[in-house]
């Protein structure tokens, strides 16, 4: 148990909807959700498959502890080839959605195909059916979840959606899940829309069962008592991810105006103690309020309103309400990397990303490489239908992400991502990426461990995917880095991405802890060693899928501004990304040959020969 | 000697978030002094800045202080 021993098989293509068993013997190897569907994706689908193509699959799938009292154990996963990247793709979401389709019976749903005409499945337990969509099609994700309610008379269905993004291939359309939350990364919103598949709603009446309740909630009891008192729980509840703005600006680690520079002048203007005061106009602030995900005790999740004498809403009422706020990403990519200070103007972007379900970070990131190309003369007027794409302009971002979300105009160009939009303005350089995924918040000049994390990530630039922030924020020296990277890698792999619970309950859990759970819903050997065994095995896996996709060692790299251009201040003024030291060694660690590759003997080892 | 300090990152009530706070030291003080008399000994997992220079755990009970000198106390997050 634990597992819900059931998987939904979507045919788009046949217009069917079918259960079917769960692999047990999978679930023993690869555990659930990012692990689990990573090994479905593997042997189901031809790594050099066009992610946009029919052929390609895309799987929403839980953890075996997602929608039980676990704390935070509200997480899935919707893992595809992506279409930003080409590589395997794992986006992780909380809300509601997940627990919500666990509860109705289904660890996993697999999408296969394409719909012949716009769809979304419905499903209340275990009935699934594929209704149409035509009339939803165009509309926004906040008009598909309000007409899907309305639709079924349930205010308590669970709706995932895409936005006119996903429609429309921008390369990092994303799926949003109850109004706000993302499966943000790596463009899985665009294979959705390319097999025509606008949402998916869910109603479960039921509940998760586990192999030994009174143990499970001994191991509960004992995660909660760690947790609730916390001081990264309460951090993380009054002021949010938003708190890295000022820690990363302090230490230089902040990536402004797309890199050129590591610290931002204007963070005292869009920084979470910023989002606190009251305006002058309403006397209200930015943050009104926080929210959790299902069964979290944390509470990270911002509320949000924008002044209502803003330039970016006026005549445009559906903004002036509460919604999702501003996370640390979203202040780093449109904030520092457009070097935007205009607060208001940040939370409307937060707002329409969520609207049309665009991924916060890699648009904010390929505006900032607009505005270079711009800066440089790579980009003109001409091109940008007349906007001033310049760094600083709080009205050409507001302007460009309205302009993404509908295609029309330069948004076209910006939905494909920076990577395709450097290369097409012939500048390829100034997308600061890796794998063709524009980075996170964090410089890999000041942070070395993240620089090796962002270029070995599997899904391209991420900072989710390894830990090596505490070593970062000690020191700059890369003794020990490669260690730390591969070590957190195998870690957060298995124990939160393939789990079900977040990885911010990580900030107080231990790898024990979470055994502990695992162990009492599941049943057998969940230790911390074999917890590490299997996130090894799922890193190798998608490795295999990476390799398969035509990516080499080549591609384990970071932007020449990374590894050439010196930190101009901050804690590593004068420092260059010392990737090329660290690589080798990460290479030996995962037992990979030198062209990146696993060996035989890794291969044999974690059962993947 | 004084120092200013500086906290980045900590919860409303923890710490003076974002505000500085000035630390009356003995000559010769060095930052684990400094994180002493902060009552963070332990450090709790706590990063810190001497100026704009990182000082890893290990090394702030040989990292002296001066006079007018800044300290950064970053509280320990991880992600976001």
């Amino acid at each position: 148990m634990g597992w819900s021993g059931k998987i939904l098989r979507v045919d788009l293509g046949a217009g069917t909807a079918r259960a079917e068993p769960l692999n047990r013997d999978w679930a023993r190897d690869y555990l659930g959700q990012r692990g689990l569907a990573s090994k479905y994706l593997y042997d189901e689908v031809d790594p050099a498959v066009d992610a946009l193509d029919p052929a390609n699959k895309l799987i929403f799938a839980s953890g075996p502890l997602t929608a039980t009292m676990a704390p935070t154990g509200g997480r899935y996963s919707v893992v595809t080839k992506g279409a930003l990247t080409g590589t395997i793709a794992c986006s992780n979401s909380g809300g509601k959605l997940g627990a919500e389709f666990k509860r109705a019976g289904w660890d996993m749903i697999i999408f296969e195909g394409r719909a012949a005409e716009p769809v979304y499945l419905y499903i209340e337990d275990e009935r699934a059916e594929i209704l149409p969509a035509g009339d939803l099609w165009g509309r926004s994700v906040w008009e598909v979840d309000e007409a899907l309610h309305a639709r079924h008379q349930d205010p308590q269905l669970r709706i995932a959606a895409i936005g006119r993004a996903g429609e429309l291939g921008v390369r990092y359309a994303c799926v949003i899940n109850d109004l706000d939350r993302a499966a943000g990364r790596s463009g899985v919103g665009a294979v959705m829309g390319a097999k025509n598949l606008k949402a998916v709603a869910v109603r479960a009446t039921r509940g998760t069962t586990v192999n030994d309740p009174e143990a499970f909630m001994a191991a509960v009891r004992a995660a909660r008592a760690k947790l609730d008192p916390h001081p990264a729980r309460k951090r993380l509840a009054d002021i949010g991810t938003h708190a890295m703005l000022d820690i990363t600006h302090a230490y230089g680690a902040l990536p402004t105006r797309n890199g050129r520079e590591v610290q931002f002048e204007g963070v005292p203007k869009i920084n979470a103690a910023a989002a606190k005061k009251p305006r002058a106009s309403d006397g209200k602030p930015n943050l009104v309020n926080t929210q959790a995900c299902f069964a979290c005790t944390i509470g990270c999740g911002r509320v949000a309103t924008i002044d209502p004498t803003h330039f970016s809403i006026a005549g445009k009422p559906r903004y002036h309400h509460a919604s999702g706020g501003l996370e640390y990403e979203d202040v780093y990519a449109y904030g520092a990397m457009c070097g935007v200070d205009d607060i208001d103007a940040l939370t409307f972007v937060t707002f329409v990303c969520n609207e049309h379900a665009m991924d916060t970070i890699s648009f904010g990131a390929t505006v900032a490489a607009a505005m270079e190309l711009f800066d440089v003369g790579a980009v003109t007027e001409k091109e940008t239908g007349g906007v001033r794409l310049t760094f600083g302009s709080a009205e050409a971002l507001v302007a460009m992400v309205e302009a993404t979300a509908k295609g029309e105009g330069f948004g076209v160009d910006l939905g494909l991502g920076a990577a395709r939009l450097c290369a097409k303005y012939g500048r390829p350089e100034l997308a600061m990426v890796a794998k063709g995924q524009e980075f996170p918040g964090y410089d890999p000049r000041a942070m070395q461990g993240m620089g090796l994390a962002y270029a070995t990530s599997n899904r391209g630039a991420c900072h989710l995917k390894a830990s090596p922030f505490t070593s970062d924020f000690d020191t700059i020296e890369i003794e020990g880095k490669a260690r730390i990277v591969k070590d957190t890698q195998d870690d957060r792999t298995a124990t939160y991405d393939s789990s079900g619970i977040c990885l911010f309950s990580g900030n107080a859990l231990s790898l024990e802890d979470v055994s502990a759970m695992l162990e009492a819903a599941c049943g057998g050997d969940w230790s911390r060693a074999r917890l590490i065994e299997v996130g090894e095995r799922i890193w190798n896996l998608e490795r295999l899928f990476n390799l398969g996709a035509g990516f080499t060692a080549a591609d384990d790299t970071l932007p020449k501004r990374m590894l050439e251009e010196p930190a101009k201040s901050g804690t590593a003024k004068g420092q260059v990304c010392r990737l090329g030291e660290m690589l080798p060694e990460y290479y030996r660690l995962r037992g990979w040959d030198e062209a990146g590759r696993p060996k035989p003997e890794t291969l044999a080892r974690l059962g993947l020969a | 000697m004084k120092v200013r300090v500086k906290f980045i990152g900590f919860a409303a009530g923890e710490r003076p978030e974002g505000e500085a706070t000035t630390l009356d030291l003995a000559e010769g003080a060095s930052l684990a002094d400094a994180l002493e008399a902060l009552g963070l000994a332990g450090g709790g997992g706590m990063m810190t800045l001497h100026g704009e220079a990182s000082v890893p755990a290990g090394k702030r009970a040989e990292t002296p202080l001066a006079e007018g000198d800044e300290v950064t106390v970053f509280a320990p997050l991880k992600g976001g």
